[in-house]
């Protein structure tokens, strides 16, 4: 039961039209998440990983491939059918102001589900809301004041609080931190932490910053351009980062001894609108080949539970 | 709240005080007076020939006469003083072009009309202008959002007199049932108000538009789909109530907007509005009219926007909690 | 669909029809006239409503525009001619009941003429009782010295200031009305109001919204009512009369050349289509300014010549006006406008204008000032005034500007003095068919200024203004002064033929016999025509009306078209 996977995503793209320009903002994206666990999801602003996320909650539709739900392929389920599944899997925005209604108290925006999936009676549903506050570490007699009242990080624990409500085994927080003080962000993970302890929850924590899903993650992906081009457990990508864009990133993160970065990450990322022939990376990577423009490099397993896409690790 | 509000109309009066000076040094530095432009008219209507140099000269003998009539011949800081006082008791005096009628007659005659008209064509494009806004904005970049964006184009455009003349050959021509002109009916309020909604449901339907996408673009929205709630539990329960905040901004403006500027849809159908005195105020240098024109203009200017931010404080909780 | 749709529309016009029929009361409604006060005193648009029916002077005109006895039941005119006596006739009465007196007369005239009142309406009659304009000018202030006498209840005594036979056709003007006493003092203001006004014409004022329409009801008083048909006269006072007309909501309405392509391509609208000459000429004149080019007689003469009139009244006005060669109308008597002598000195003759302007020392225009037309909004799209720019420029080869200003600002502009020539546009009317109604004594002596050379008109200027000044800060001696230094400009530098007109006017004034009064006018009219330059008369407009077929309603040519009087409307 712990091992299992609880969500699987595979071959997943996604385009929008921008004009007459087509944006490939995911492209062939494959990872697997287990129950209780957590993944890590890093890469530059623009990479996709936000698409990644309204895929998987079905905010918006895919344009191939498939979302595996606790067994179930939620990818194309009508919104009748998906109802049960959103009751089971919520998201933590980034900024958590515009997250809350501002017309709305508290209160009612955590209820709001209940009443959504019609639980308990009144008595019942103003108590679990005192519950899940006092939960994330809001005082429960504020239920009635409105979302402008509080802090950015009382904000967030309150979008954390509507997110665990209805009992929801996958959470995914896409960039939490990103709009709060440092100070207040080691509490939200702090909180995000107990939280998985304590109701076991599976996360897909997104993130630009690596330093960030360090602490969480049990495993990480990293995209590029729309693309995944690792894959792996946390202590191997510490450890043994293998493609050169997350050898650059890990560069860019902060140890705690000051150490030189070895790589500098050179020029801005291509535009999703045409990107590159061959490796999406090919234009900045330091180790670029012929082969690196001409073919596409795919995900492959180099060392266990260890993926890469990059035709000269592969080699 | 009370508090807030003594203070606003504090402020209403003495901005209309200081509007009321200006206004009144630079009405009385414009060139040309009242007088003048009988003299103007008389001589239209009998020599005319423009040889008449010597009969306008007499015709000024008048002029001190009528100073004194209209107590213009005293200092200019005196004539002041008298509008302030005349405006306090209401008590204004007869205007120059309709010497007959007092402003406070013509102001309490034509201003529930122009009032009414004007709430009725708001009231008439919230009604149509918000759902076609809102269909617009959920039906994003289909044909019904560009022929709303189209519509909006075009009743913003088109001029109020272009939209009078077509409702008139709408409804008295090609299905004859409404009268063109005339007043004192509850149909002849019906053209009037038709052709004076035009331009609002344009701007409130454009409004609505992209203030709703707006709101729908909002994470909160996001995540109340995420919830699994309805497109009615989304669309009514979340983004209407915050895209309609904005809107009532450009109420306050856009009624005080058709209550003082519909002189041509009040001639056209004959609605005894205020539009007909005051657009001819300035026109005949109709001083004590000009006067009551800029004090009508900037009360009901300042008056709807007090009532908006009313609204605004009932309606936002962002403005009406303060911060704990 | 649309078969459907006419059908629909034909049976609700027939029924509004059939319905109209089934109602005894006769309806006139029309539009075209305008106002804001019913207040007499007031010079502005509705005192011609009063004349049209609401108000009746001790004489009236009848349907033809004679004069004939209105409340006056007879009349005597003294040898000398300055004397009118006028009896009332007992069974006038105002539209309450009450009787009409003589001392309605003498109150109601010296109402409208008191400078206290109303803003004085200044033409006609009124001005010929001895101390009128004075009184009226507020140099004297004593009611009493003005000739008016009331000798009876009926009877009422008029003294002029000389001999004046145009005086009995004026009393039909509404400066000379009676006004209803008792309800002016009772109710001050109020007494102008609907329901309130006591008149003593065939119509009384049931129902006004200003800016939207009057209502006017048979006054059941009236001494001829039963010769008054219409029950009922609504004027409407704004929409658009055309849409109106065709929708059947006015019986009568004014039309411009714009509509009438519309009109004649229309068999319904083409015969209810009335054209009627108009006693008002469109013309320009000088303002103030000083240039020789315009002192010279060969360059006043070229730039008349240049105006191709015939064209401008076939293309701009559609066959709605005729060319002007005399700033009075040919429907005044006495009127020179048709003399052949006249026309042929001013006919357009492009050829001749150059030749003319070439003499003068401006060939192909070269050298020739820039003129400037100082017009207001109100006629920035008269075509009328672009057609004249492009006639000069195209024939003479001068160039025209055009300075459009606010109208209050052009009234004062326009009696400033400019530094280039300048021209401004505007329209003569006149108001009743006697050849004083144009050349009244003001007129001649204007013409005496008109006739000054530019720089002389100038100074002239220059002098009334140091003279006003000289008012303003009580110099009562300077300012005598310079009054004698202005007449001084005006009588010894004008030339003869001005001086010639104004004798000419001055001996018509005296003169009681009609054969002879008549040819002394034609006689100052000629020279006027011939001589005077500093107006160039254009073209002479003429009245479009449309009447609904089942109405008969008689037109005043000299009341900008207006009907004579709704008393004299038949239905058909
Ligand atoms: N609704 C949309 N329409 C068009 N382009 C979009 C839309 N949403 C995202 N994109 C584009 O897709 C790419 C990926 O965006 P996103 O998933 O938000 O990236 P990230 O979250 O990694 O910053 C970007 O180039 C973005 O501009
Ligand atoms: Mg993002």
């Amino acid at each position: 039961m712990e091992d299992k996977i609880l969500i699987s995503v595979k071959n997943l793209k996604k385009y929008f039209s921008r004009g007459k320009d087509i944006v490939h903002a995911v492209e062939d994206v494959s990872f697997n998440i287990r129950r209780g666990e957590t993944l890590g999801l890093v890469g530059e602003s623009g990479s996709g990983k936000s698409t990644v996320a309204r895929l998987i909650i079905r905010l918006i539709d895919t344009d191939g491939g498939n979302i595996i739900f606790d067994g179930v392929d939620i990818t194309t389920l009508s919104e009748k059918a998906l109802k049960p599944f959103r009751r089971r899997m919520q998201i933590v925005f980034q900024d958590p102001a515009s997250s809350l209604n501002p017309q709305m108290t508290v209160g009612t925006i955590i209820k709001e589900q209940f009443l959504i999936h019609k639980l308990g009676t009144k008595q019942e549903q103003e108590k679990w809301v005192e519950e899940l506050l006092e939960k994330v570490g809001i005082d429960p007699s504020f239920k009635d004041a409105y979302p402008h009242e509080f802090s950015g990080g009382q904000q967030q624990r309150i979008c954390i609080a509507r997110a665990i409500a209805l009992r929801s085994e996958f959470i995914i927080c896409d960039e939490p931190l990103s709009s709060l003080d440092v100070s207040i962000q080691a509490q939200i993970i702090k909180l995000l932490e107990d939280l998985q302890k304590e109701l076991g929850l599976t996360y897909l924590f997104i993130s630009h910053d690596l330093a960030v899903v360090k602490h969480l993650s049990d495993s990480i992906a990293v995209m590029y351009l729309g693309k995944l081009v690792e894959f792996s457990n946390k202590k191997d990508l510490f450890s043994n980062p293998l493609h050169p864009y997350t050898i650059t990133l890990l560069s860019s993160v902060p140890t705690i001894k000051g150490e030189e970065k070895e790589v500098e990450l050179k020029g801005e990322p291509p535009s999703p609108i045409n990107p590159p022939e061959g490796c999406p990376f090919n234009p900045r990577c330091p180790k670029k080949e012929d082969i690196c423009e001409r073919e596409t490099p795919i995900l492959e397993e180099i060392c266990e539970g260890h993926f890469v896409a990059c035709h000269i690790v592969q080699r | 709240m009370t508090q807030y509000i003594i203070k606003r109309i504090g402020w209403i009066i003495f901005n209309l005080l200081v509007l009321s000076l200006i206004a009144f040094i630079l009405i009385k530095n414009v060139p040309g007076s009242f007088l003048e432009l009988q003299i103007l008219i008389g001589q239209a209507g009998t020599m005319g020939t423009g040889l008449t140099i010597s009969e306008v000269e007499k015709v000024r003998g008048v002029e001190t006469e009528m100073m004194k009539r209209w107590g213009e011949d005293v200092p200019l800081w005196q004539q002041y003083l008298t509008f302030i006082k005349g405006l306090v008791t209401l008590d204004m005096g007869p205007s120059f072009r309709w010497p007959t009628q007092t402003i406070e007659e013509i102001i309490a005659n034509t201003f529930p009309v122009s009032f009414t008209i004007a709430i009725l064509a708001v009231t008439i494009a919230i009604i149509i202008g918000i759902p076609l806004g809102v269909l617009a904005a959920l039906k994003q970049n289909s044909w019904i959002d560009y022929l709303v964006s189209a519509l909006v184009m075009v009743v913003s455009a088109i001029p109020n007199y272009v939209m009078a003349v077509f409702v008139i050959f709408l409804f008295s021509f090609w299905i004859p049932i409404l009268p063109t002109y005339g007043w004192g009916q509850p149909k002849n309020y019906i053209l009037p108000v038709l052709a004076m909604s035009f331009g609002p449901i344009g701007s409130i339907a454009g409004y609505m538009r992209t203030s709703l996408l707006d709101a729908l673009k909002q994470d909160y929205i996001r995540t109340a789909w995420a919830k699994g709630g309805t497109e009615r539990h989304v669309i009514f329960g979340h983004a209407m109530k915050n895209s309609l905040i904005p809107l009532v901004t450009i109420l306050g403006p856009m009624i005080s907007h058709l209550i003082l500027g519909t002189v041509f849809v009040e001639g056209m159908f004959g609605v005894p509005g205020m539009g007909q005195y005051f657009s001819q105020a300035a026109g005949s240098r109709d001083y004590p009219l000009m006067m009551a024109q800029t004090v009508i203009f900037g009360l009901i200017l300042m008056i709807m926007n007090l009532i908006v931010d009313i609204i605004y404080f009932f309606l936002d909780p962002r403005i009406r909690v303060s911060r704990r | 669909m649309r078969r459907f749709l006419t059908i629909i529309l034909s049976l609700v016009i027939l029924s509004s029809t059939f319905l109209g029929t089934a109602y005894a009361e006769k309806v006139f409604r029309w539009s075209g006239s305008w106002g804001n006060t019913w207040d007499l005193s007031f010079h502005q648009g509705f005192i011609w409503v009063h004349m049209m029916g609401l108000t009746e002077g001790l004489i009236k005109w009848d349907k033809d525009m004679n004069p004939v006895k209105g409340m006056a039941e007879s009349y005597t005119i003294s040898k000398d001619g300055t004397v009118y006596t006028f009896k009332i006739r007992k069974d006038a009465k105002w539209s309450n009941g009450d009787k009409v007196t003589a001392y309605d007369f003498e109150y109601g005239i010296k109402y409208i003429l008191s400078p206290k009142n109303g803003r004085g309406s200044f033409f006609g009659g009124a001005w010929y009782i001895k101390n009128a304009k004075d009184y009226a000018n507020a140099v004297i202030s004593d009611p009493n010295q003005v000739g008016i006498k009331v000798l009876d209840e009926y009877t009422i005594q008029f003294t002029l200031d000389g001999p004046h036979p145009d005086f009995l056709t004026t009393c039909a003007l509404p400066t000379l009305y009676p006004m209803h006493r008792t309800s002016i003092e009772k109710l001050g203001n109020k007494a102008f109001d609907a329901g309130n006004l006591v008149t003593n014409g065939p119509y009384k004022l049931v129902g006004y919204t200003p800016n939207v329409e009057y209502i006017l009801e048979k006054n059941p008083y009236y001494y001829d009512a039963d010769k008054v048909e219409v029950d009922k006269i609504v004027g409407k006072l704004g929409g658009d009369p055309f849409l109106m007309y065709r929708r059947n909501e006015v019986d009568l309405i004014n039309v411009g050349a714009a509509q009438l392509p519309v009109i004649e391509k229309d068999p319904i609208l083409k015969k209810e289509l009335i054209t009627f000459p108009q006693s008002t000429v469109n013309l320009m004149y000088f303002s103030y300014f000083e240039h020789p080019a315009f002192d010279d007689r060969r360059v006043l003469t070229a730039l008349q010549k240049a105006i191709d009139k015939e064209k401008i009244c076939k293309f701009v006005y559609r066959g709605l006006a005729k060319p002007a060669y005399s700033v009075v109308t040919d429907l005044i008597p006495g009127s020179t406008a048709n003399d052949p002598e006249v026309v042929e000195k001013f006919r357009f003759d492009p050829e001749a204008a150059r030749k003319l302007l070439a003499e003068a020392g401006y060939p192909g225009g070269k050298g020739f000032p820039t003129v400037h037309f100082l017009i207001h909004s109100g006629q920035a799209n008269d075509p009328l005034i672009l057609a004249v720019k492009s006639e000069w420029e195209k024939n003479l080869g001068i160039k025209v500007i055009i300075d459009n200003y606010e109208q209050g600002v052009w009234s004062v502009k326009r009696f400033e003095i400019q530094s280039e020539p300048t021209f401004t546009f505007s329209g003569a009317s006149y108001l009743y068919p006697d050849p004083a109604a144009p050349l009244t004594l003001n007129y001649a002596e204007g013409c005496l200024v008109a006739s000054l050379k530019t720089k002389d008109l100038v100074e002239k200027v220059r002098l009334e203004k140091e003279q006003t000044e000289a008012l303003k800060a009580g110099d009562e001696k300077k300012a005598s002064e310079l009054a004698k230094r202005i007449h001084n400009i005006i009588y010894t530098r004008s030339t003869p033929e001005a001086r010639k007109i104004l004798s000419l006017v001055q001996q018509a004034q005296r003169t009681t016999d009609p054969k002879k009064r008549l040819e002394l006018y034609r006689q100052a009219n000629k020279i006027r025509d011939i001589n005077m330059y500093s107006s160039f008369p254009l073209v002479q407009p003429m009245s479009a009306r449309l009447v609904k077929s089942n109405f008969e309603v008689p037109f005043n040519k000299y009341l900008v078209g207006f009907p004579v009087g709704f008393a004299y409307i038949r239905t058909k």
